[in-house]
């Protein structure tokens, strides 16, 4: 990790992070990936999950929870475009446990006009959320 | 001519109004600059995407989004204020996008703001969605459901091609093309990325998402424009009222004088009667 690579993460509202890490792990689409600076040009669409950014290799990670979008990588840069994306002091534990239940509720009796793929995707983002402030199992 | 009396009050009625004028220019410039903040805090978002979608549209791609058809029928967006006493703000994009709607047959409208939801309504236009009043914050959900809701008006063929005009802040009113989405030509298309999971899908959850980044960044630039013109029209109201109270103490003098130089001469008559 010898360079550092230009990292920012935005939500469609407002700038959460802006700065530089050694390396960074993004929830991909098709599962979580690794960029290190020099890393080919990339477009990628996002999951539901836990961007790290980490100084050097030993460092602790500095954790941000990401709701869809996309990443675009490029040698020099890491572009995060989240349709919500929160450090652990933004998460309001208290919202994302109800919406988690109010969640599981739907799913778990599923009424006629209830959209389950949403359902399932607000369950998804609430856990992940609850998971990154570790109120949820690890 | 009024009574001395009557300028008085005159006078303090008007002070009175120009101090109303003053408080309202005092909040909507701290109203000002927090639009100002939130178009500041929206922007990376949307260069960043919009800078992507520039790139990418550099490629041979297609996508019903940017399918370019017939105009059989046009769809006009149109943003005005909910209040007020914005000098000619709302006057002025309401009569232009009555132009814009007019130009065509039947187009099928969105009014985002009251003044001009309640034009189009009385008016009788038919409305795909209505977003009245906009309220003193927008909320990015609120205009990313609209936005995904035109798109798939536009998708399913209602409308063939939709228009967006608004104030924009520093600028004027805007028409600008939402759709069939015409990306600025970027400097350098994405011939060597890699695209997780593939160019088509990529677009796919690209463009909607640039169409509700469009949305919600003009009605921020909408509303900032909104402040800035209620400050001007404000600041004007409270100098006219200057004016005005310079105009009426003058009255307020003449009127005063007039009145002692009568007694005066009544005083002096009756003297000279007396002797």
């Amino acid at each position: 990790m010898a360079h550092p690579i230009d990292v920012e993460i935005v939500a469609a509202d407002r700038k959460v992070f802006s700065g530089t890490a050694g390396s960074v792990t993004v929830p991909g689409i098709d599962g979580y990936f690794g960029v290190l600076a020099g890393h080919a040009p990339l477009i990628s669409a996002l999951a539901i999950g836990i961007v790290e950014l980490r100084a050097h290799e030993a460092g602790v990670p500095q954790l941000f929870a990401v709701a869809g979008g996309f990443v675009e990588v490029t040698p020099e840069k890491v572009t995060i475009l989240a349709d919500a994306a929160e450090a652990p002091a933004e998460i309001d534990a208290e919202r994302a446990r109800l919406a988690a239940e109010r969640a599981e509720e739907r799913l778990r009796a599923p009424e006629p006009g209830i959209d389950v793929t949403r359902a399932q995707a607000s369950l998804l983002r609430a856990l992940n959320r609850l998971r990154l402030i570790g109120q949820y199992g690890k | 001519m009024l009574s001395t009396r009557d300028i008085q009050r005159k006078i303090r009625t008007v002070r009175n109004i120009q101090q109303i004028c003053r408080a309202m220019k005092t909040v909507s410039s701290i109203k000002l600059r927090k639009a100002e903040e939130r178009i500041r805090a929206a922007r990376p978002y949307a260069d960043a995407l919009a800078a992507v979608v520039a790139r990418l549209a550099g490629d041979d791609v297609t996508h019903p989004l940017l399918e370019q058809r017939d105009v059989r029928r046009a769809g006009v967006v149109a943003i005005s204020a909910d209040k007020g006493l914005a000098g000619s703000y709302n006057t002025n994009v309401v009569r232009e996008a009555l132009r814009l709607v007019r130009a065509q047959p039947d187009t099928l409208t969105v009014p985002i703001g009251r003044k001009m939801a309640d034009t189009f309504r009385k008016l009788g236009f038919p409305t795909e969605a209505v977003i009245s009043p906009v309220g003193p914050t927008p909320e990015f959900r609120t205009y990313a459901a609209l936005a995904d809701q035109i798109g798939e008006a536009y998708i399913a063929g209602t409308v063939d091609r939709v228009q967006l005009i608004f104030t924009q802040f520093n600028v004027g009113i805007v028409t600008q093309q939402l759709l069939p989405i015409v990306p600025q030509a970027g400097d350098e298309a994405y011939r060597d990325f890699i695209f997780e999971p593939g160019q088509e899908l990529i677009l796919e959850q690209l463009l909607p998402r640039y169409l509700r980044t469009l949305v919600y960044t003009a009605v921020l630039s909408a509303v900032a424009a909104e402040h800035a013109a209620r400050v001007s029209a404000m600041s004007l109201a409270t100098e006219n009222a200057d004016d005005l109270i310079g105009k009426l103490t003058m009255d307020y003098n003449k009127s005063r004088q007039a009145a002692i130089t009568g007694e005066l001469g009544d005083i002096v008559g009756a003297a000279e009667a007396l002797r």
